[in-house]
């Protein structure tokens, strides 16, 4: 027998063989058929949407934290003073003290000495009341230093609503925050307190505490939680003026209008009219994420992760389409119980007509954009820049069809050809340009829009192609900027 | 198992490629190709190995067609399943699926001549066991 004869008899015994699957394995398919679904409409609904709104919750609540943080770095500036101010108090003892702890004694009364203190004396003598209101608090010598300072304000907030004499200290708050140094806002006392009511000695004491005070105000406004770190303290002025230490976090999104141009090295001018009458509507987004760190003043270098997209519709018109439809016609007669007679009749006809087929094609590219940035403008109204640099491209993947030389449609491919559907999966190295402009939406954010303009230096059609198809993208990025080092010192 | 996971994956890739197919040549051929290369891959993660060797084209060693008359399907197909895995994958994607030795070659990434070499071998591993059968039913 020979090898013919051999290869036919297996395939005729085997040709036809049905092993035939088990049912279990068809509903394993159903299930995974369905599993899939349901992780395909996940992935591209419900996680995206999670995902914007998780760093959306997370810019509100550093936006909103930032906020408490600072009202509550400004009360404790009077507490710590007055800490300060009661510790100094309680060592000296001066005569002047030692009657207004006299007082501390009976609460009540103190309270009802100072309401008609501050009736009486108006707003004038507010400072000198708190004075008075420091020593009067029994609860705040004894803790001493030891209080925290935001326990204290919030202590002092409490008692606000208790009584009128907490409202004179409120009031030397208010007085306190619209001073710019806590050191400003002591001489303050000193200057305002009356001489018959503090004493000389008291007075020289005053003037000697003023300036650990005004040490614990700085640390306190340049701490997280009360707790000083090095490591985001206040930045110093050089000798050249002052320093920019910044920190951002960039995201944005963008319409975008693709240009493409055909390079014919073989001179297919047919086809790229083919091409170019077949292909239109060449829209496109972008969106990515990128950090941004200041170099000196006004330069800034960026790096991130940019997604894009371009869209693009394949039209194709053929005048001369036949279409070739068959019907079979079975009818039943049944001449007689039993006898059942089924006539089949089969039916071709032709049509000849146009017919449009419509592909939707989509190239998507990731990139890793480095830009460097120069920064003009005010930062505090509205900023600009001038940003220039490479992108990365560090995949791209397409999805669709194009002409062939014989026009016709060919799905896009990245693998290894020279034909028109070859393309590549990185294309390498492109060029960034925009101009931004930023505008302050509070100390952490900024809102920018920014024109841009991409040219790629490879066509995305593969090395040796008869013809080099290039893509050239413009946009419009609006996205946010948030500052990652807003806690640090600001000195403009 | 394997052949189920095989299915499955194959069936799983066909409902969501569906869309893909253009009514361009039969549906049946199209979903067969998905599986055997479905199947392919599963192979390809196996890593075989293909000798090299010459084509042989030495016939079967005297085996008379009624040696080949008793063999049914279950038998023939249990022969296929005992032969090594390099001369089986390239006996059923040439004998079962019709597929030529350029496809087979395309399709592992080996050379033409070791398609046809793995063949020549499998041809002959079969016929020696089916003589090997017979003698025994002889017995």
């Amino acid at each position: 027998m020979t090898d013919k004869l051999f290869d036919e008899f297996v395939k005729g015994k085997l040709g036809q063989h049905d092993s035939g699957a088990p049912m279990q394995v068809w509903e394993r398919i159903r299930e995974k058929e369905k599993d899939d679904r349901k992780g395909f409409f996940f992935f591209r609904k419900y996680w995206l949407t999670a995902v914007v709104l998780l760093g959306l919750t997370g810019m509100l609540y550093l936006t909103w934290d930032s906020v408490v943080k600072h009202e509550s770095a400004d009360k404790p500036v009077v507490s710590s003073a007055k800490q300060e101010q009661e510790t100094e108090s309680k060592q000296t003892e001066t005569p002047a003290l030692q009657n207004n702890e006299q007082t501390a004694i009976n609460p009540e009364e103190s309270t009802t000495n100072t309401n008609s203190t501050e009736q009486k004396e108006g707003t004038n003598n507010t400072t000198g009341n708190a004075v008075k209101e420091n020593t009067t608090n029994p609860q705040g010598i004894k803790n001493g230093t030891a209080v925290p300072a935001n326990k204290e304000a919030d202590h002092h907030q409490v008692n606000d609503k208790k009584s009128n004499s907490r409202a004179v200290v409120t009031n030397t708050n208010q007085s306190n925050q619209k001073n710019s140094t806590q050191k400003q806002q002591m001489n303050t006392v000193v200057g305002n307190t009356k001489p018959e009511t503090i004493s000389t000695v008291e007075k020289e004491m005053l003037l000697r505490f003023t300036a650990p005070a005004a040490y614990r105000y700085s640390l306190s406004t340049f701490t997280l939680g009360n707790v000083p770190q090095r490591t985001v303290g206040p930045a110093c002025p050089s000798v050249n003026g002052p320093r920019r230490n910044d920190l951002y976090l960039e995201v944005y999104g963008s319409p975008d209008y693709t240009m493409r141009s055909f390079s014919n090295p073989n001179s297919f001018n047919n086809y790229i009219s083919q091409r170019r009458e077949s292909e239109d509507n060449r829209n496109g987004f972008s969106a990515g994420v990128r950090i941004a760190k200041n170099i000196g003043e006004q330069f800034v270098l960026k790096a991130g992760i940019n997604y894009s997209q371009i869209n693009e519709r394949l039209r194709i018109v053929n005048e001369n389409e036949k279409q070739t439809t068959q019907i079979i016609t079975i009818r039943t007669v049944i001449r007689a119980p039993g006898d059942t007679l089924f006539i089949r009749d089969t039916t071709y006809f032709e049509q000849t007509g146009t017919r449009y087929r419509t592909t939707y094609n989509r190239y998507r590219f990731i990139d890793l954009p480095v830009i460097l940035s120069y920064e003009f403008g005010d930062p505090e109204i509205l900023a600009f820049s001038i940003n220039a640099g490479p992108v990365f491209n560090i995949t791209s993947f397409y999805r669709g069809e194009v002409l062939d030389t014989t026009f016709s449609p060919v799905k896009i491919s990245t693998a290894k050809g020279n034909g028109p559907n070859h393309w590549r999966s990185n294309i390498g190295i492109g060029i960034f340009t925009s101009f931004a402009v930023y505008k302050r939406l509070n100390d952490r954010m900024q809102i920018f829009a920014e024109p841009y303009f991409r040219y790629n230096f490879k066509p995305v059609t593969q090395n040796g192609n008869f013809v080099n198809q290039r893509y050239t993208t413009t946009g419009m990025q609006l996205g946010i900027r948030y500052n990652l080092f807003s806690e640090r010192q600001r000195y403009r | 198992m394997e052949a189920e996971d095989i299915l499955q994956d194959a069936f799983i890739k066909v409902y969501r490629n569906i869309s893909q197919f253009k009514f361009e040549g039969s549906f049946e051929g199209w979903v067969r190709r998905i599986v055997v290369n479905t199947a392919l891959k599963y192979c390809q993660k196996k890593k075989m190995k293909f000798d090299e060797v010459q084509p042989d084209s030495t016939q079967a060693g005297g085996l008379e067609p009624s040696a080949y008359t008793h063999l049914n399907e279950t038998e023939i197909m249990k022969l296929i399943h005992n032969l090594p895995e390099g001369y089986k994958l390239v006996f059923n994607l040439h004998v079962i699926e019709g597929y030529s030795h350029e496809e087979i070659a395309v399709m592992l990434n080996i050379k033409d001549s070791t398609s046809r070499s793995q063949l020549v071998k499998a041809r002959r591993y079969l016929q020696n066991e089916i003589l090997k059968m017979q003698k025994s039913i002889a017995v």
